[in-house]
């Protein structure tokens, strides 16, 4: 019998579904596998009973906290894709309408971050869930990935005086002044964005504490000059702490 | 049924070993152990283990013949299938048995707090077996009946709830460690609900003891997570010490510590002994000749069969830690045999090449081949490494010398030696960029050390007080103190004036003697010692030299005043040779940019002017203070290590090495893959715990689990305002302890977590406070300046600051406090005053 996978995307920008199909394993995973709900590929009627859920997008809604529900009931094991659904993500930083990450109302079986989620990561965790392994998602930091990482750490104290490099990157961005929010980052994306000359902005949120929490204790051990500090999307770009109000 | 037909089945063998191992299962955590769903399947084998187990207090413990039977199935395990036993082997127990013991201190704790409520509601905690109330715990007749209450409870986990752990821990500890062992720091947990509650809480019994139940509820959720400490390799101490630097401080400690037995290894730059105390006329307060009591201390050092003495050597590099170091020296060619050669100067009168003296700061000049000075060690001929292509041109002075000392075609040496100590005495140097003052010895405006080289009797005027120019003695001096180029203390040019207006007036009677104090370059915190004797001291404002012609005048507050000799007192500055020197031993500078002393690694000592300015006096007391340190250090034949402080998971670990330049103490160190904590220098401040993202590194005794828990555990008390207050251990909790000390009275709407230091103080700590409920963060720690971990402080300081600014909804909420250990009252009274805010916002 084939797997029944439903796909559901909420509020966000679809890349992390997108990255689904454009895995390698895609076309030939229809062989043992039946998508029930997929409206990026088929026609979607309504949500039925599936064995695995894939759910991706921040909760903005009333109707969405709804069918989030729904999907819970129906499907064997949820799971959700990429940063928005887990921490926030940008459409986080929308301040108006009280917001609510998927974790926050229904319990998750596994998810996979990255904005979107990086593919080898993403193939890998689809491959594992249809197996009926647990996730195995990397423990370790970004600058375990990087090629840049000096050799002895940072023995000065680092200052930041800019966001983006002015050249490719010879040795540790930080040691250039600019800021790398790789330190604090989960490893994962093989720092793709750092082999390509931008600095992390993590995305792939962080593998102990809340992203904020990370970020305050990362840049007050830094001198990070004053003007950067009031860029907000500094601190909120993908996480932003939940405070009783 | 006989014996072997009950051992047989391998769930019964299973559950005597787990008997053995646990010594009082319940029987539901039994089912849980041996992962079997059906009660009646376990009852069944119970039953059949008949006379070998027996039920007491609701759980199963052997018997003596139960004990038997174990015996006989280990002898005999060709019988059983062996892999049960291998699988379940006697380890630790791994079910949790808290015991609390409740110490009414004589009642003080007693009168105010309702005991048997406290022992109603810890009863039901988690985890808890038995509670023991004892009239006074720390006493030491007490230890039998503790003793038999540990045994008798198969309690493997202990919370004390009674005083401080600032006073008490220590003798908890050892009466513990008679029956816990070395699991004794691992075991126990305090419960500080006499200063905490008890005292401070007099008149509101009820919610005192609600308190006291929430403490306690906290340590025994803190003793859960408590893990094993692992202990330290030991390392065999190499009884030798490398000094680096042959100046005064070098030669007093190489002295001071081959007496005591160290073998010592003196390593110099330069080609003789000696340093700057051998360019000096005389030495202050004891008006003795400098050269006589440094000719002295050589010779002595020579003399000393302990000390080996390397000049003209360059430290390469190092490796190892502390008690076994392996330093790499580079002897560099000295071109000139110091056993061959006698000293008789031929070479020197021959040489036809002249240059700059560098040890009368260029006032006069010297060969290229030269004796350094007159006392000095080894007492031959050198010539510098960096004028050998000018001589191998010449080679004049390889003809004369009788002895064949002379080798032009040297070359340079590797040496290496090892080391259970190095100490770094490289001292400073003299602040240079005198423009401003126009510097200029040939119109005789000279600095103070060149002043020094004038009065000295080897020196360029042969010890003549003359003026350089044109060889007359000067009518009038004027000496500005305090040359630098911002506001630093010299923290010796003070006595340096006075020794030099003494000397002048002894010399000529005569002279005019004007002092100058600019209060523009004063330093801020510094007095200046005026000689009381000495009446032309000027405090001025804005300082300025003029030079016209010959005549030189000093133009200060619109006065001019015409001085034919102008001395600048000049400050030192920091070794230029310390940066290279930071590449491979570790230390910071300090806002000077001098070594600070603090941040060494262990093994490795700062002495004398590398950590700051000295006077003579000064650095010949801190080498005594360094021998002393040193000689404790390398006294035992192995240094055994305290427990870990620190432990870091190397699989989490992402090798960014932010810690690295977070510990104050320079502990941590990352070398390729490896990460990797120096015990001995590790304080346990725990600086280095929030900045890791992936939770690798943390403290072994409050751990972050730990801490986030006692959040958790404090946030369930009922109350309208909620305040929690992160004290360091040796400034806010022991002020919140002085408190209690004096029976100041608070609200009780406080609740405190001690931490080790305030730099340990994860924003998530404070975020997670507000998450659970509570309505404001108060973070205690010491004055500034005064951190016991350097500057644990403002690295919270900066964290708090951050977090206020990007989320302006906690600014009035959290709140940055100094205090001292002493300030009970002021702990009282801020506590106070910040709930009380917070109830007028609310």
């Amino acid at each position: 019998m084939k797997t029944k996978i439903l796909i559901n995307s909420f509020t966000s920008c679809g890349g992390c579904i997108s990255s689904i199909i454009e895995l390698e394993i895609f076309p030939d995973i229809f062989d043992s596998v039946e998508f029930v709900y997929f409206p990026l590929i088929k026609d979607a009627i309504d949500i039925e009973k599936c064995d695995i859920a894939l759910i991706e997008g921040y909760i903005t809604r009333k109707d969405q906290i709804k069918d989030m529900k729904l999907i819970r009931r129906n499907s064997k094991k949820v799971i959700s894709v990429g940063t928005c659904s887990i921490f926030g993500g940008i459409s986080s930083m929308v301040k108006e309408i009280p917001l609510k990450s998927v974790n926050q109302i229904i319990d998750l079986d596994g998810f996979i971050p990255g904005c979107p989620a990086p593919p080898e990561l993403l193939g890998n965790s689809l491959m594992a869930i249809l197996n009926g392994e647990e996730i195995i998602l990397p423990e370790n930091n970004l600058c375990s990935e990087c090629g840049l990482r000096p050799e002895n750490g940072l023995k000065t104290k680092v200052k930041i005086k800019k966001l983006l490099p002015d050249k490719p990157p010879k040795k540790c961005l930080l040691l250039e002044n600019v800021l790398c929010l790789g330190p604090i980052t989960r490893a994962g994306c093989k720092a793709k964005c750092i082999e390509s000359n931008m600095p992390c902005e993590g995305c792939m949120g962080t593998v102990s504490r809340e992203f904020t929490a990370n970020i305050i204790n990362f840049l007050a051990s830094l001198d990070v000059s004053n003007d950067l500090l009031t860029y907000e999307g500094l601190f909120f770009r993908f996480s932003r702490p939940d405070l009783p109000t | 049924m006989d014996l072997y037909s009950i051992l047989a089945h391998p769930i019964r063998r299973k559950i005597l070993l787990l008997l053995e191992k646990e010594k009082l299962i319940h029987f539901t955590s039994l089912l849980n152990l041996l992962n079997l769903d059906a009660t009646g399947r376990l009852t069944f084998h119970l039953k059949k283990l008949g006379n070998l187990i027996k039920k007491d207090v609701k759980a199963y413990r052997l018997t003596e013949q139960g004990h038997l039977a174990i015996k006989i199935m280990k002898h005999s395990q060709s019988i059983l299938s062996g892999e049960d036993i291998e699988s379940i082997e006697i380890r630790r127990p791994s079910i949790i048995r808290i015991g609390i013991l409740i110490c009414l201190c004589a009642n003080e704790i007693a009168d105010v707090l309702d005991i048997d409520s406290i022992k109603k509601f810890v009863l039901k905690l988690r985890n808890v077996v038995s509670v023991q109330i004892f009239e006074n715990l720390c006493q030491e007749k007490n230890l039998k009946l503790i003793e038999t209450w540990y045994n008798d409870n198969f309690v493997n986990k202990i919370v004390i709830a009674a005083c401080s752990p600032r006073t008490h821990a220590r003798i908890f500890e050892d009466i513990f460690t008679n029956f816990l062992k070395k699991d004794v720091w691992k075991n126990i947990e305090i419960a500080n609900i006499r200063e905490q509650c008890a005292w401070v809480h007099i008149f509101d019994p009820i919610t005192a003891t609600e308190n006291a139940k929430i403490l306690i509820e906290a340590a025994v959720n803190r003793v859960i997570l408590k893990e094993e400490i692992p202990l330290g390799e030991k390392i065999k101490t190499q009884k030798s010490v490398g000094i680096i630097g042959g100046g005064i401080a070098g030669i007093t400690l190489a002295l001071a510590l081959a007496r005591a037995g160290l073998e010592i290894h003196l390593i110099e730059k330069s080609p003789s002994l000696g340093g700057k105390v051998a360019r000096w006329n005389s030495i202050h307060d004891i008006e003795e000749c400098a050269t006589c009591i440094l000719s002295e201390k050589i010779s002595e050092v020579v003399r000393e069969k302990n000390i080996k003495i390397y000049t003209n050597t360059t430290l390469e590099s190092i490796s190892g830690s502390v008690g076994n170091f392996e330093l790499v020296l580079k002897t560099h060619p000295r071109y000139i045999d110091p056993k061959k050669c006698t000293g008789c100067e031929r070479c020197i009168d021959i040489c036809p090449i002249e240059k700059e003296n560098e040890y009368d700061f260029g006032l006069n000049k010297r060969k290229v081949v030269f004796i350094p000075f007159a006392h000095c060690y080894p007492y031959a001929a050198a010539i510098n490494e960096t004028d050998i292509e000018k001589c191998r041109a010449c080679r004049i002075c390889e003809n004369v010398c009788k002895n064949n000392a002379i080798n032009l075609d040297e070359t340079a040496k590797e040496v290496r030696i090892h080391v259970g100590a190095k100490i770094i005495a490289i001292g400073s140097e003299l602040f240079k960029k005198l423009s401003f003052l126009k510097h200029d010895p040939d119109n005789d405006i000279i600095t103070s050390f060149e002043f020094e080289r004038i009065l000295s009797s080897d020196g360029p005027t042969k010890g003549a007080l003359i003026k350089l120019s044109d060889g007359n003695l000067p009518e009038s001096i004027s000496i500005i103190q305090c040359v630098n180029g911002t506001n630093k203390c010299s923290k010796y040019c003070c006595i340096l004036a006075q020794k030099y207006i003494r000397e002048i007036k002894k010399r000529i009677p005569d002279c005019e003697i004007n002092l100058f104090y600019d209060i523009n370059r004063l330093p801020r915190n510094s007095i200046p010692l005026h000689d009381p004797l000495h009446r032309a001291t000027h405090f001025i404002e804005g300082l300025k030299i003029e030079v016209k012609g010959k005549k030189k005048y000093i133009i200060a507050d619109n006065r001019q005043y015409e001085s034919e000799m102008i001395i600048l007192n000049v400050i030192m500055i920091p070794n230029a040779s310390l940066v290279n020197l930071r590449q491979f031993l570790d230390f910071y500078p300090d806002d000077d940019g001098f070594m600070d002393k603090r941040t060494l690694a262990s093994g490795i000592y700062g002495c004398g002017s590398v950590t700051g300015p000295m006077d003579y006096q000064s650095t010949i007391s801190d080498a005594s203070k360094v021998a002393i340190k040193v000689i404790s250090l390398l006294s035992k034949e192995y240094l055994i290590p305290e427990p870990y402080r620190l432990k870091i998971d190397p699989n989490r670990c992402g090798l960014c090495g932010v810690c690295v330049s977070e510990c104050p103490y320079n502990a941590i160190t990352l070398e390729g893959n490896k990460i990797h904590i120096d015990q001995f220098q590790c304080k346990g401040c725990g600086m280095c715990v929030p900045v890791c993202s992936t939770n690798a590194i943390d403290l072994i005794t409050d751990t972050t689990a730990q801490l986030l828990k006692t959040i958790e555990v404090y946030s369930k008390i009922h109350r309208s305002t909620k305040v929690i207050a992160f004290c360091c251990e040796s400034c806010g909790y022991a002020a919140a302890d002085a408190a209690g000390l004096k029976k100041i009275q608070y609200t009780p709407n406080v609740l405190i977590v001690k931490v080790s230091c305030t730099g340990q103080i994860d924003s998530e700590f404070i975020l997670h406070s507000f998450e659970c409920g509570f309505d404001a963060v108060l973070i205690v720690g010491c004055h500034k300046n005064s951190c016991k971990f350097i500057d644990g402080k403002s690295k919270i300081g900066k964290r708090v600051e951050l977090l206020k600014e990007i989320l302006p909804e906690l600014k009035n909420k959290i709140q940055v406090i100094s205090i001292s250990a002493i300030e009970g009252d002021k702990f009282a009274s801020i506590v106070n005053e910040s709930c009380k805010k917070i109830k007028k916002v609310a």
